[in-house]
């Protein structure tokens, strides 16, 4: 949906041209827009108090409207939204003549300039920094744990308007960089105590008993330490136990509430000691560990004094490492050697290698003297290393996608290609959620993605790279709301059916659906009404399809279903539905926002949900949804969201379909707002299937989610033009990613590149 | 000098594990200069509404229609002793005598105003900054909230400017209020208009983070490389954060200003750790990983916060128990519907009784951090009674989405306030005249032309 952007000039602009056609124009408008405004519009939407403000019987000329709202009128009533079911509508050529004529004003207003539209700069979202530590230094971290989750805007967490950078995010973003630079070059630090030392005073426990912390109760003893690095370490404790009960105690080791090593069984009794040693990988940093009393016993009866209390004691422990010499990394090694075959090995040539994956470009040598200066005291290499990669990492220019240098007024700044290591970084971001390659940026810098062709050359590469397959999940998922499922739990009494594996096969099966629809070239149609999906033995019992072996994934037909399509899958039923039952306007909703990027109108204010007398009246929901239509001010959204959710009521409300006593009295019919009829969910999906609109949304969601921003109306033109790439007959989600890749939308940009940075090449 | 005790030492020594508030014996000389008793400001906001009827002291609304400007009468404020509370907070009962009910506070630029739908994400959003929020779906715009206009102004007498946490994590994707972008239903604290504050839903990872500070345990010749290093890193940082922001358009200069406040609160904490008195909570005190239900993950939470209180951590803390129009189910008191489904419960006897057992459940952990606040002495008396603790919502009945008549409480004596009360403001009295009031008591000064959103002047009557 377009909504407009503060600030933005370009939207502000006079829209209509003066010159010759300008009196074609209202002629036109004289016979194929006013009328309707009159016949149709002007009703509500004109006198003293316009309907939500739009004063259409107003408007004589076609001046009347800016731009932006001649893109609402067109958006709405191209969807039969208006005028609303039930009022006078205009006949089919009428509104096509009406539709046609904003469709030839529309490209006249931008005056036939390129604009590709606004280059936010945004800040780099956590899924895309794991992505990057991982590749370009091969540590393992999950920087969304680190960093906090990212906001979410335009339905994604690429939107540049919704990234903030909160202080307490800029923290942890220095801890981060820390912590991956010391996994890579990692460096021990002779002043470091190999050996710590814990006596009993050093736990935390329920109580102390002369030499020892006792633990009475099942509980543990805990104590923090510093872990130099992460590495291997092992630690010995003396425990003893005294007995009650058929077993001895049981004390079992905890790294930050991870359970790690075997349980122990103690069997000396107070006065001895017996000392259990556990050796475990442990992360760098501040940790908490914690020896685990797993089962108290108390028999206070026994005959025998000595087995009435099972007690566990604990005197003390004593922490060794990191065992592991600190060993040079593969990438620093790599690193080394690749400076090595250019002639330099030193410090400095590494760093200006791992600074162009980084920064995404060369580094000047200036801040790459910068960097030395940090490193120059410290010793040895891997240190220096350590160092200097902090920087890199912690720097806004790691951490910022910075695109283009705006002059302050847009109609000035003119539009030129992106740089080639501009272009390479969105192209990253956007198809690896990660940083370039060492092969992406060598064609950025030899300029071969200066050209239509050479970019195509690298395109088809990266989409072939399995990098790539994580668009199923950072778009694909993203863009269908699956992953707030997380946040959803299911009434296990309403849904014994449901727990944590079936929602996580749920989510499972719709990214293998995603990822088949984008890497195997299929229809666009199919993301609606693909007669397949992929299914494991829990999604299988769920969907009453033939058994699947344990642990498998399958591709099956759903032909014999009422599935067809994501509108069919576990994993958007659940999360569209409400903890203890469906919603249908919700259902309705989501296909009208997700599939088809028309969400419906704004109830009008003090528009309620359902009316208070109708929950008592025994009416059925349908009935109750009826009787809320009948009321004017609602029926203009329900009228269109209502039949969908019916349509998805086939399902309940974990996405298994409705069967038995469940199915009985189930009318999954509906009347869509322009009329047209379907009989259940197959054939609810062959509409939507068939929605014009549906095309336009998934190049529109892939844009949005590129840009980091939402869609323009200056931006129609270059859409309608990615649009026509697509083979008539059969468009594919491989041709939509193709040839927005292609698009002026993502290879330029408003304004200068950013100065200097292109110039080390 | 004389080493200062670090309140581990003393924590010890008293062979207990109590909590020790601000001390001054544990303050190097001249660290800062503070008042005897700083009052801490606490907000704890719960989502969705409440069932009015079991909440509103007094039951029912007299007039649930939203006022009109002509009928709002500016000197009317009715106070009366707290005698009994209302059913949804009889949890609270210890407490009675330390709280008031202060009626009749509204969130104007929670309303439409124009806007069309999208109460939940404004109602969070206006709650703590008085301010409308921009409908966009991906860009926010609002307002610096009351939270952090105090951590920047008083916030740098402790080592973290403030405590923002919440039960549940921002949505993960997908559409969200009505066209608004994500953030404002999760978030309650903003550092500025385009700036909400990290929220930490992890207890542990909360802990942690105060109390389990960078390099603690290492050889002090060890810590202060780490330190000069840091220091370096961040010098380096800023640098080119600085050539950075030259080189761009206005509009884009934010997001580093964003950087460099960043790094200059790092920093600040890096000078700090040294001259702060250190921190000690004992490692018992460490919050589970993960929490078994939101009853113990609120009150983990909770706890958390009142350690940061205890240890001076900090003395400004917000926390969310629920994002604004979350709809998950209340298991844990048998109430299967989800929050926001039931709350648009059209009089419906079983939804509104399940939105009172949700309120009484959520108030019963309210209770617990107010527990936790009586029961640590501080100075000559108790924490709470240095303390100004806010409980309310951005919402009065979920089933209209008003906002007016916010359900509120104020407890704690912190800067003098009198609870014990109920207090009738005048009609459509913003709710930021409450936030304007606790600034003003912890010691925030605002000048003359400035304010926090809508709100007018301290609220009368606290």
């Amino acid at each position: 949906m377009l909504r407009p952007l503060l600030g933005l000039t370009l939207l502000t602009l006079p829209v209509l041209s003066q010159g010759s056609d300008a009196r074609a124009d209202s002629d036109d408008f004289a016979r194929d827009v006013a009328p309707v405004f009159a016949e149709h519009c002007a009703e509500c939407h004109g006198g003293d108090d316009p309907a939500a403000g739009y004063d259409l019987g107003g408007v004589a000329t076609p001046e009347g409207l800016d731009a932006f709202d001649w893109d609402l009128v067109r958006e709405v009533v191209l969807a039969g939204e208006m005028p609303p079911l039930g009022s006078s509508r205009p006949d089919a050529k009428t509104k096509a003549r009406f539709v046609d004529w904003i469709d030839a004003r529309v490209p006249a207003l931008s005056d036939g300039a390129l604009d590709p539209g606004p280059a936010p700069l945004r800040r780099l979202n956590g899924r895309e920094i794991t992505r990057a530590l991982h590749d370009v230094l091969g540590v393992e971290l999950d920087a969304a744990k680190i960093l906090g989750p990212d906001p979410v805007g335009h339905g994604f967490d690429t939107a540049a308007g919704a990234l903030a950078l909160p202080a307490e995010r800029v923290e942890h973003m220095l801890s981060l960089a820390d912590l991956a630079a010391t996994m890579v070059f990692p460096h021990d630090d002779p002043r470091l105590p190999h050996v710590q030392h814990f006596g009993p005073e050093a736990f935390e426990s329920g109580g102390h008993r002369g030499d020892a912390a006792v633990l009475s109760t099942t509980s543990s003893a805990t104590f923090g330490l510093w872990a130099p690095r992460t590495g291997r370490y092992a630690l010995t404790v003396q425990l003893s136990a005294s007995r009650a009960g058929d077993e001895l105690a049981k004390a079992r080791l905890k790294v930050d509430a991870r359970r790690v090593g075997e349980e122990r069984e103690i069997e000396a009794e107070p006065g001895a000691t017996q000392t259990e040693r556990w050796e475990f990988e442990m992360e760098g940093g501040a940790r908490t560990l914690a020896v685990r009393f797993t089962n108290d016993h108390y028999d206070p009866q026994n005959a025998n004094p000595k087995l009435r209390d099972r007690n566990l004691f604990v005197y003390g422990a004593t922490l060794e490492g990191p065992l592991d010499a600190a060993q040079e990394s593969d990438v620093h090694l790599a690193l080394r050697t690749r400076a090595a075959e250019r002639g330099d090995a030193s410090a400095r040539a590494q760093l200006e290698l791992l600074g162009r994956r980084l920064w995404r470009r060369p580094l000047q040598s200036v801040e790459l003297d910068r960097l030395l200066a940090l490193t120059q005291d410290a010793d040895p290499e891997a240190l220096r290393m350590q160092v200097g990669a902090v920087a890199l990492l912690a720097s806004p220019h790691f951490h910022l996608r910075v695109e283009a240098v705006r002059v302050e007024d847009v109609r000035d700044a003119g539009t030129t290609r992106l740089g080639g290591f501009e272009l390479a970084t969105r192209l990253a971001l956007f198809l690896w959620s990660s940083v370039p390659d060492e092969a992406l940026l060598d064609a950025a810098a030899d300029g071969r993605l200066d050209d239509d062709a050479g970019l195509a050359a690298q395109v088809e590469r990266m989409l072939t790279d399995p990098r790539a397959r994580i668009l199923a999940e950072s778009f694909g998922l993203a863009w269908l709301g699956v992953p707030a499922l997380d946040q959803h739990r299911p009434d296990p009494d309403a849904f014994p059916g449901w727990n944590f594996n079936v929602g996580r096969s749920s989510v499972e099966e719709t990214r293998r659906v995603l990822e088949e629809l984008l890497f195997e070239d299929r229809p666009l149609t199919d993301l609606v009404a693909a007669d397949w999906t992929w299914v494991d033995s829990r999604l299988a019992r769920l969907y009453g399809l033939k058994v699947v072996p344990r642990g498998q994934w399958q591709r099956v037909s759903l032909t014999d279903t009422p599935r067809r399509g994501v509108l069919g899958h576990a994993s958007l039923l659940t999360v569209t539905s409400n903890p203890a039952r469906t919603s249908i306007p919700r259902r309705g909703k989501w296909v009208l926002e997700a599939l088809l990027g028309t969400p419906p109108p704004d109830p009008p204010p003090g528009a309620d949900s359902l009316d208070d007398s109708s929950a008592e009246s025994g009416l059925s929901l349908r009935q109750r949804l009826e009787l809320h239509r009948a009321d004017p001010d609602c029926r203009v959204c329900h009228v269109a969201l209502d039949p969908i959710g019916f349509g998805m009521e086939a399902f309940d409300g974990i996405g298994r379909a409705r069967s038995g006593a469940e199915a009985e009295g189930l009318d999954t019919t509906g009347e869509l707002p322009d009329g047209r009829t379907f009989a259940g969910p197959v054939q609810l999906a062959e509409i939507l299937a068939n929605e014009p609109r549906l095309p336009r949304q998934i190049v529109e969601r892939m844009l949005v989610f590129a840009l980091g921003r939402g869609i323009e109306r200056s931006d129609r033109p270059a859409i309608d033009a990615i649009l026509d790439e697509l083979d008539p007959e059969r468009p594919t989600f491989g041709q939509a990613l193709r040839a927005v890749c292609a698009s002026p939308l993502l290879t330029h940009a408003r304004g200068r590149t950013l100065a200097g940075q292109d110039q080390d090449r | 000098m004389p080493k200062p005790l670090s309140r581990r030492t003393l924590l010890r020594s008293a062979g207990a594990i109590v909590s020790l508030p601000y001390l001054e014996a544990m303050l190097p000389k001249g660290a800062w200069s503070a008042p005897a008793a700083p009052v801490r400001l606490v907000w704890v906001y719960v989502p969705n509404g409440v069932n009015v009827g079991e909440w509103r002291y007094g039951g029912e609304m007299e007039n649930p229609r939203r006022a009109k400007a002509s009928e709002i009468q500016d000197d009317v404020q009715v106070e009366r002793e707290l005698d009994v509370l209302p059913p949804s907070l009889r949890s609270l009962a210890p407490f009675r005598s330390r709280l008031s009910i202060h009626q009749n506070l509204t969130a104007h630029h929670a309303r439409a105003n124009g806007d069309g739908p999208g109460d939940h994400a404004r109602a969070a959003a206006a709650w703590l900054t008085g301010v409308q929020p921009l409908k966009d779906a991906g860009q926010v715009q609002l307002g610096i909230s009351a939270d952090q206009l105090a951590a920047q102004r008083i916030g740098d007498a402790t080592l973290f400017r403030s405590l923002v946490l919440g039960t549940e994590s921002p949505r993960l994707s997908g559409q969200c209020d009505s066209g608004y972008a994500c953030a404002y239903q999760s978030h309650l604290s903003w550092e500025g208009p385009t700036t909400p504050a990290s929220k930490e839903t992890r207890p542990s990872r909360a802990f942690d983070r105060l109390f389990r500070g960078d390099g603690q345990g290492l050889p002090s010749e060890v810590a202060e490389d780490r330190r000069a290093r840091r220091r370096s890193v961040l010098d380096l940082v800023r640098d080119d954060a600085k050539r950075l922001s030259a080189q761009l358009a206005a509009d884009d200069r934010h997001r580093l200003d964003e950087y460099l406040a960043g790094l200059r609160e790092v920093e600040r904490r890096i000078d700090r750790a040294e001259t702060l008195a250190a921190l000690g909570v004992p490692d018992e005190d460490r919050p589970p990983e993960a929490p078994a239900d939101l009853g113990e993950h609120a009150r983990a939470l909770l706890d958390v916060a009142r350690l940061a209180l205890t240890t001076d951590a900090t003395r400004i803390v917000t926390v969310m128990l629920g994002n604004e129009g979350s709809n998950r189910a209340y298991r844990e008191v048998s109430v299967n519907g989800g929050h926001h489904e039931i709350s648009h419960h059209g009089k419906d006897a079983p939804k509104l009784a399940g939105i009172a057992k949700i309120d009484a459940y959520l108030a019963a952990q309210f209770g617990h951090l107010l527990q936790g606040l009586a029961s640590t002495p501080d100075g000559e008396t108790d924490l709470l009674a240095n303390s100004l603790v806010v409980y309310g919502s951005g919402i009065e009945d979920g089933n209209r989405h008003w906002h007016h008549d916010l359900p509120t409480l104020v407890a704690g004596e912190g800067g003098g306030a009198r609870p014990g009360r109920v207090v009738d403001h005048p009609r459509e009295t913003p709710i930021a005249d409450l936030h304007l009031a606790m600034l003003e008591r912890a010691g925030v000064q605002l000048a003359s032309d400035e304010s926090l959103g809508d709100g007018r002047a301290p609220l009368a009557g606290l």
